[in-house]
């Protein structure tokens, strides 16, 4: 049972991607009268105020009835009046040569009289409306049952601006729109290569959102990209808000607390990753590009790493590492400590240990727990807050908080240390904070109930499951696991770029340089110092 | 791309959005009773909050008149350790003394719960102060406890108290806010030093168990404040630990670590002062660098003061004429730490001529040594186990009577000294 309902389901969807049904799913064509035709599509608005219906005659056949129709703000108005509404008006019949029959009509106005670039003619109604929600001009004839659009869109859109995510010193400054064909421009800029190929899905049934596969041909691995048209088939939604949406239904493993679908805001990014052979998933609406095969090794890479000369950038890939483990296991180390496994310690640190939680009168877990939940309440509070009152969030959070909690003796100094720092330490991993603060809480109560032993349980059974995780084919925990060490060039360390001369293996399975090496700097032997 | 199919949870998407497969759920709900079964009647337990503890810095170990044994342990109160300025007198003692008596370690530790009202923690115990009563009726049963348990560790330093243990714990130190801490760092200065053995928990028992090696115990007296730390060599022989009775009432003592308490199998036979047991850590090859006084000539005035860098001590054992002969030789080199009116050290055969000097200063003190360690029967050398596993032949005769043939056989002693550098003085000052 629950299978024939799963497959049913599965073929509505493929439908939905396919066609374009009208809202009783069945295709409408074009009645011959204008009047029929603009009933329907009023009463499909719900007479909407911003569905404009200019009636006119148009100057080649004065003696036909003809109907303008758009969404008021989607469209240019100047293109609109200018190219389309001009000279179906002030043409006289010489301009078509000789008198069109009215089935006609349609067809040669887009030949002769039109003006915009892209003007397709429409024979059913549901193709009609589809057009006008996608900002285009309907002209519909008396007497004629196929229509004319005509893209005039001119929506306000945002500029292009700084990202708000992922903030670089060094790189570009470029973010993308929300607009899908933005976007793809701003991509195109970066890859002037005509093998960039982009394949256009809508999904939604209500909100009929452009999807946006997007892939290096011949670079692209055949079998991701096989596998990401066959999942995004099958999504089957009625909204899709944003490229999450789509995230949450094609990803690997929806229970694991590991992602292995990639975002980002970033035009040199997806460019970077397309280049290592990566699949872009771009949805209109959002500025948020989808990136697979997403692997672990990823959330600790930035964009500016490969901007920037490789050893500090290698210095930094180990801080991120420790960041990682100091964030996700600092307060379980700390309870672990504090309550199990006191000889561990130098006597010395034991003793200011003892000291500082002299007299609390909680449990080291309870104390862990309790501070991390108001740690991720004051950041929660920071970010949903305007940011002038989201800093005296903090600043009254942080300071007056913590200090006055230990002043009162309620926790142990070195508690709010082990927060801040766990904080601190969680912001320098940006793109791991959703599975930081999980598994953060998870190793701590852990550590409160089995101590070392079930950090090292914890560590055990998380790297099995992440060892066990597949992104779109490619093991998650690639390049440590599979081992592969023309991979392991780009983990802890950055190579320089002349090193890593051939596009990661298992993105890309054809062998490939990417790189030449990198041209000898020569210097001339004997002559010292002195410029010409 | 050895697995280009992917199996994404395809049941869990099958079943639509929000609905997870029946499957899963069986499987989250058992793994999540499993987990917390486990964790819940298995965990917590061995929790003991860490500010729930008494940490023992110190523990001090005596024999009461009625035979039972006395425990101290120096338990630390941490708040105070925290606490800004000065360590040692006037300011409130960071460490308090808990003391209970009980017929075994294991016993008295037990008791110690009633008068601490926490739960000692011996894993930071740093030394084992042993009573001088105590170490002469012997140690042996008192050490089971401190390897059968997890807690208390073999690194932990030993220490014979001249006197009674739970005085020296009680003793004072200036600059360290925990007592028993200051007695660990001289034991562990002795790298520098070698005046008194380092000993551990581990080499005292290692020691202990091991044929024809006796250990070898640092010393330790309670003295009046203001008694000073004297260097033993030009002036003479080191003072004896005073008796704690001719303290007077109310005055600051602290503890004086010198020489070392020589035992005989697991029992205290004897002290040995400072030269003593510098020279029996060096022919035992546990001794590290020392500073050592050699006289000019007689009336000269002069005099030379060197550190000894390292001695490698060489020990030939033969039999000549039924009398088992002894040969050590002693090869050192030290550097010149301090000159008195000394020879210019860039003339030709001034520097040969400290050599030789040293290399009698420590012969002599080597000799002593000796005579000590024979007096008392002891063998805190391991001359024995040189002699069992280098002439296994020759143990086997003397096995049964080791301590005896020690006292009579043959010692012959030859010391080499180089001194290596000089410093950047070519003349001292006059």
């Amino acid at each position: 049972m629950r299978r024939l309902l799963g497959r049913l389901s599965a073929r509505r969807g493929r439908r939905a991607a396919a066609g374009s049904p009208g809202p009783d799913g069945l295709p409408r064509p074009l009645a011959e009268k204008l009047e029929e035709n603009l009933k329907v599509l009023r009463d499909l608005f719900g007479s909407a105020p911003d569905l404009i219906v200019r009636r006119f005659r148009p100057g080649v056949a004065p003696d036909v009835e003809a109907a303008l129709v758009y969404l008021d703000g989607m469209v240019d108005d100047t293109v609109l009046h200018q190219h389309v509404l001009v000279p179906l008006l002030r043409e006289d019949p010489a301009a078509l040569g000789r008198r069109p029959r009215r089935a006609e009509l349609a067809r040669r106005a887009s030949e002769r009289l039109v003006a915009a670039g892209n003007v397709s003619e429409v024979s059913d109604l549901d193709k009609a409306w589809d057009e006008l929600l996608a900002g285009r001009a309907v002209v519909l004839f008396d007497g004629c049952p196929v229509g004319l659009t005509a893209a005039v869109k001119g929506w306000a859109t945002r500029s292009v601006e700084d990202p708000g995510t992922e903030s670089v010193i060094r790189g570009s400054r470029e973010g993308f729109t929300e607009d899908l064909l933005t976007n793809i421009t701003l991509l195109r800029r970066r890859v002037r290569d005509p093998r960039l190929h982009v394949e256009f899905l809508t999904l939604g049934r209500r909100t009929k959102t452009k999807v946006a596969l997007v892939h290096l041909h011949g670079v692209s691995s055949p079998y991701v990209l096989a596998e990401a048209r066959r999942r995004l088939r099958r999504v089957d939604l009625d909204s899709v808000l944003e490229s999450g949406y789509i995230e949450q239904y094609i990803e690997d493993a929806p229970y694991s607390p590991f992602a292995t679908v990639g975002n980002s805001e970033k035009p040199d990014v997806v460019a970077g990753k397309l280049l290592e052979g990566r699949v872009a998933i771009m949805v209109d609406g959002t500025p948020f590009a989808l990136l697979v095969p997403y692997l672990f090794i990823e959330s600790l890479q930035s964009a500016e790493d490969y901007y920037s000369r490789p050893f500090f950038v290698s210095l930094l890939r180990l801080f991120r590492v420790i960041a990682f483990t100091l964030a996700i296991l600092l307060p379980a180390l700390y309870v672990a400590v504090a309550s199990y496994h006191q000889e561990l310690l130098p006597s010395a640190l034991a003793i200011t240990l003892a000291g500082t939680r002299e007299g609390t009168p909680f449990p080291a877990v309870f104390e862990a727990m309790v501070m991390g939940v108001v740690f991720e309440v004051l950041r929660e509070a920071g970010v949903r807050l305007p940011r002038p009152v989201g800093q005296a969030v903090t600043i009254v959070g942080a300071l007056v908080l913590g200090e006055s909690a230990v002043q009162a003796g309620l926790i142990g100094s070195l508690m709010v240390m082990v927060v801040a720092l766990t904080g601190l330490a969680t912001f320098a991993v940006p793109a791991l904070v959703d599975i930081v603060v999980m598994l953060r809480v998870a190793f701590t109560l852990i550590a409160g109930v089995l101590g070392f032993y079930g950090i090292i349980l914890g560590l055990a059974l998380l790297t099995a499951h992440a060892a066990a995780v597949t992104s779109f084919g490619v093991p998650y925990l690639w390049p440590f696991t599979p081992l592969s060490a023309s991979g392991l060039l780009d983990t802890f360390i950055r190579a320089p770029l002349w090193v890593m001369r051939r596009r990661p293996v298992r993105l890309h399975p054809r062998p490939d340089v990417r790189r030449g090496p990198r041209p000898r700097v020569r210097r001339r032997a004997g002559r010292r110092g002195g410029t010409r | 791309m050895s697995r280009g199919v992917v199996r994404p949870s395809a049941a869990a998407r099958r079943a639509g959005p929000g609905t997870a497969p029946v499957g899963a759920v069986r499987a989250v709900a058992l793994a999540l009773a499993v987990v917390l079964a486990a964790t819940l009647l298995a965990g917590c337990w061995d929790r003991r909050e860490i500010e729930r503890l008494a940490i023992v810095a110190g523990i001090g170990l005596d024999l009461q008149p009625d035979g039972s044994l006395l425990l101290v342990a120096q338990v630390v109160k941490p708040a105070l350790v925290r606490t800004q300025g000065q360590a040692g007198m006037g300011s409130p003692r960071a460490v308090s003394l808990a003391s209970s008596t009980g017929p075994t370690v294991a016993a008295a530790t037990r008791a110690l719960c009633q008068v601490a009202g926490r739960r000692p923690f011996w894993g930071h115990a740093r030394i084992l102060v042993v009573g001088e009563e105590l170490a002469r009726a012997g140690l042996a049963d008192v050490m089971d406890w401190f390897f059968r348990q997890r807690e208390p560790r073999p690194r932990t330093r030993v220490l014979v108290a001249r006197g009674r243990a739970a005085d020296l714990l009680a003793a004072e130190s200036e600059l360290e806010k925990l007592p028993a801490v200051a007695l660990d760092n001289v034991l562990e200065l002795q790298s520098a030093t070698t005046l008194a053995p380092d000993t551990t928990l581990h080499r005292f028992v290692r020691d202990l168990t091991t044929p024809g090696k006796d250990p070898l115990v640092a010393a330790a007296a309670v003295v009046s404040r203001t008694a000073q730390a004297g260097f033993p060599g030009m002036e003479g022989r080191p003072p004896e630990a005073q008796e704690p009775a001719a303290e007077k009432e109310g005055e600051e003592r602290r503890f004086d670590v010198r020489g070392s308490a020589v035992f005989r199998g697991d029992r205290l036979v004897g002290w040995m002062d400072e030269v003593e047991t510098r020279a029996t850590l060096w022919v035992a090859g546990a001794g590290r660098r020392a500073t050592v006084v050699v006289p000019g000539p007689a009336g000269s005035g002069q005099g030379s003061t060197v550190e000894v860098l390292r001695a490698a001590p060489k020990v030939k054992i033969h039999e000549e004429g039924g009398r088992l002969v002894l040969t050590v030789s002693l090869e050192c080199r030290a550097v010149l730490s301090e000159e008195l009116r000394g020879p210019d050290v860039t003339v030709r055969g001034a520097l040969e001529d400290v050599e030789r000097r040293l290399e009698r200063v420590l012969a002599a003190d080597i000799a002593a040594a000796f005579r000590k360690a024979r007096s008392l029967r002891a063998d805190p050398f391991g001359l024995g186990f040189t002699l069992c596993t280098r002439y296994p032949k020759l143990w086997e005769k003397y096995q049964d009577f080791w301590p005896d043939a020690l006292a009579s056989a043959e010692v012959r002693i030859s010391v080499k000294a180089r001194i290596v550098r000089t410093g950047l003085v070519l003349k001292a000052p006059r």
